[in-house]
């Protein structure tokens, strides 16, 4: 397959995805922050740099995987998911901190329950290495 | 591939730390022995750890040694790349950008800005293109509302300089078992800057604190995650008392220099000793309130923890919340960093760390080689002004080559003493302060 092709065809896919996601009511990213500076500011980088190259495949494989993607990267970046690992009871209560205190869109309940199944499955307690790091791994 | 291994020992630990040492190592509990290593358990954790372990027979059953105890992110943790930052950060999120000190970075007396962790809640704004013009409002339960800009502030007021500690109210929040929701800082969420600003009282008193005044809330410049226009990112706010502390500043610099824009440009509110969310950035209005504030960030488990100790991971009672105010007393080693490797003759090794308490000072902090079954205290030091972190130091000798693991556990003015684990568990976790602990190889 040629390079074109295999670009037009992912191209054609992410489309598509969006316009599925688009039809549950997804919340659109929010547009990045223009970046006109002055130049002759103590320091220069008022923007954080911007994780646009995040995509689905972050999360692990799973039935609802896009739709949970989309709907917590709408605001934040992909790896706070990835470091939680919480039960379900936990992660039902997330979702509805998100909706009430963090302007996260509010899924119908068909979605909802998709996402929570998602995310319990997939963000388990133990699941995310926390912490610091083990300095003899391996040794 | 040892990622792998450590999660699983981690699930298995987390499940049952007992039967997880028996299947793991071959170690059992036993009563009177408090199941304490031996023979091939000893023998099998001591390859799994890469070296014999020092002491092993006082590290008790079900406790994991450092070295196995935190799993490796694939690839070691991220490291920030940030104009002006160095490369020392560990990344904890992009969007907003999160990036925590490992602890042996916060080595220097004052954190560099080069080295200082970042919290950002929302979009940082733009840099203003004439800072002394930004204006800062002053309102609400004052006989005259105030709004002076930047310029105004540093003439109208006297200047002060302080050397203080800035805390994010979730450090810590890794240590939590059952894990809690946010953020997962190791001790990293702190940093000891020089601000440079007025106080608070002074603009407070300037503007003429009503009678019916008794708390604060307050905004900054910084935008929501989610685009909405106008919509508030955080804002948090404490009672009158906090405000008119002497130590508690509107500043604009930090370390001599304006502050960094990631670190607020150009006014920012500085609050010692309490969470950092008090502390905003790109600071554009104080409104005095008659009642405790209820900005987004306030109220619910919010910076709270529980009135009443909580089942860890168990159903949450909103009620059963108060804010978190001062924080609570911790200790770091910043020396040796965590995974040191000793040459095979050593036998001495100096340690060296900060310690700070909130709103209290620190009395004393000890150190432990053997998992705090002895502690020899440290030479501790003074703060150079109220809501400094303490430099301490202590030497301890090595009795053999081997697997160490150093701890170090500060007690505050109260008498109050970090953990062995983080306590009174909250769905959001915040004040989790459990004693830190670095690995340390000595050759054989």
């Amino acid at each position: 397959m040629s390079l074109p092709r295999v670009v037009a065809l992912s191209l054609l896919a992410m489309v598509a995805t969006l316009l599925i996601l688009s039809e549950r009511g997804l919340p659109r990213r929010a547009a990045p922050p223009t970046a006109s500076l002055p130049t002759a500011r103590p320091q220069a980088p008022p923007v954080a740099p911007r994780d646009a190259e995040e995509t689905p495949e972050l999360f692990p494989a799973g039935e609802g995987r896009d739709e949970a993607f989309y709907y917590c990267t709408a605001c934040h970046g992909s790896q706070l998911v990835r470091a939680q690992g919480m039960t379900r009871e936990q992660w039902d209560a997330s979702l509805t901190w998100m909706n009430t205190r963090h302007g996260m869109a509010v899924p119908d309940a068909e979605t909802r329950r998709l996402l929570l199944d998602y995310l319990t499955a997939a963000f388990p307690p133990g699941a995310a290495p926390r912490g610091w790091q083990n300095p003899f791994a391996g040794r | 591939m040892a990622g792998k291994r450590e999660r699983s020992l981690n699930e298995l630990y987390l499940d049952d730390p007992e039967r997880a040492d028996a299947v793991v190592f071959g170690r059992r509990a036993a009563p009177g022995r408090r199941g304490f290593l031996k023979g091939a358990g000893l023998a099998a954790l001591s390859a799994a750890v890469g070296g014999p372990i020092a002491f092993a027979d006082r590290l008790p059953s079900g406790l994991l040694p450092v070295a196995l105890a935190q799993g490796t992110p694939p690839g070691g943790p991220k490291i920030l790349s940030f104009e002006g930052k160095e490369g020392v950060l560990v990344s904890l999120g992009d969007r907003p950008l999160v990036a925590e000190t490992p602890e042996h970075q916060l080595d220097d007396d004052t954190t560099p800005n080069a080295k200082f962790f970042i919290r950002n809640n929302g979009i940082q704004p733009q840099v203003p293109a004439d800072p002394e013009g930004w204006t800062l409002t002053v309102d609400g339960e004052v006989n005259t509302p105030l709004g002076l800009s930047l310029g105004d502030i540093k003439k109208r007021f006297p200047t002060v300089d302080l050397t203080m500690v800035l805390e994010c109210g979730g450090n810590g929040r890794s240590q939590f078992n059952p894990p809690a929701r946010g953020n997962q800082w190791t001790n990293g969420g702190t940093g000891c800057a020089r601000w440079t600003g007025v106080r608070l009282r002074d603009l407070l008193q300037a503007a003429g604190v009503k009678p019916s005044a008794s708390h604060t809330g307050h905004y900054g410049a910084d935008q929501h995650l989610s685009g909405e226009a106008g919509k508030v990112v955080l804002s948090r706010g404490m009672p009158l008392a906090k405000a008119m502390e002497e130590h508690s500043l509107v500043a604009w610099a930090m370390n001599g220099v304006p502050l960094p824009a990631v670190h607020g440009f150009p006014v920012r509110l500085v609050v010692p000793g309490w969470p950092g969310s008090l502390s905003n950035k790109w600071l554009t209005r104080i409104w005095v309130r008659d009642k405790p504030h209820d900005g987004p960030g306030m109220g619910g488990t919010s910076y709270s923890v529980p009135i009443k100790p909580m089942v860890p991971g168990g159903k949450v009672d909103e009620k059963n919340s108060r804010d978190l105010q001062s924080m609570p007393v911790r200790a770091i080693i910043t020396s040796p960093a965590n995974g040191t490797e000793l040459g095979a003759g050593a036998r001495t090794l100096a340690l060296r760390g900060k310690a700070w308490a909130g709103d209290f000072t620190v009395a004393r902090v000890d150190v432990s080689i053997d998992y705090g079954a002895t502690w020899l205290p440290s030479t501790l030091g003074q703060p150079r002004n109220r809501y400094d972190w303490q430099k301490w130091q202590a030497n301890v000798t090595l009795p053999s080559e081997g697997y160490y693991e150093v701890w170090a556990r500060a007690t505050d003015g109260q008498g109050r003493m970090q953990p062995h684990v983080a306590g009174n568990w909250n769905p959001q976790g915040y004040g989790a302060n459990a004693m830190h602990r670095v690995a340390v190889l000595v050759s054989a």
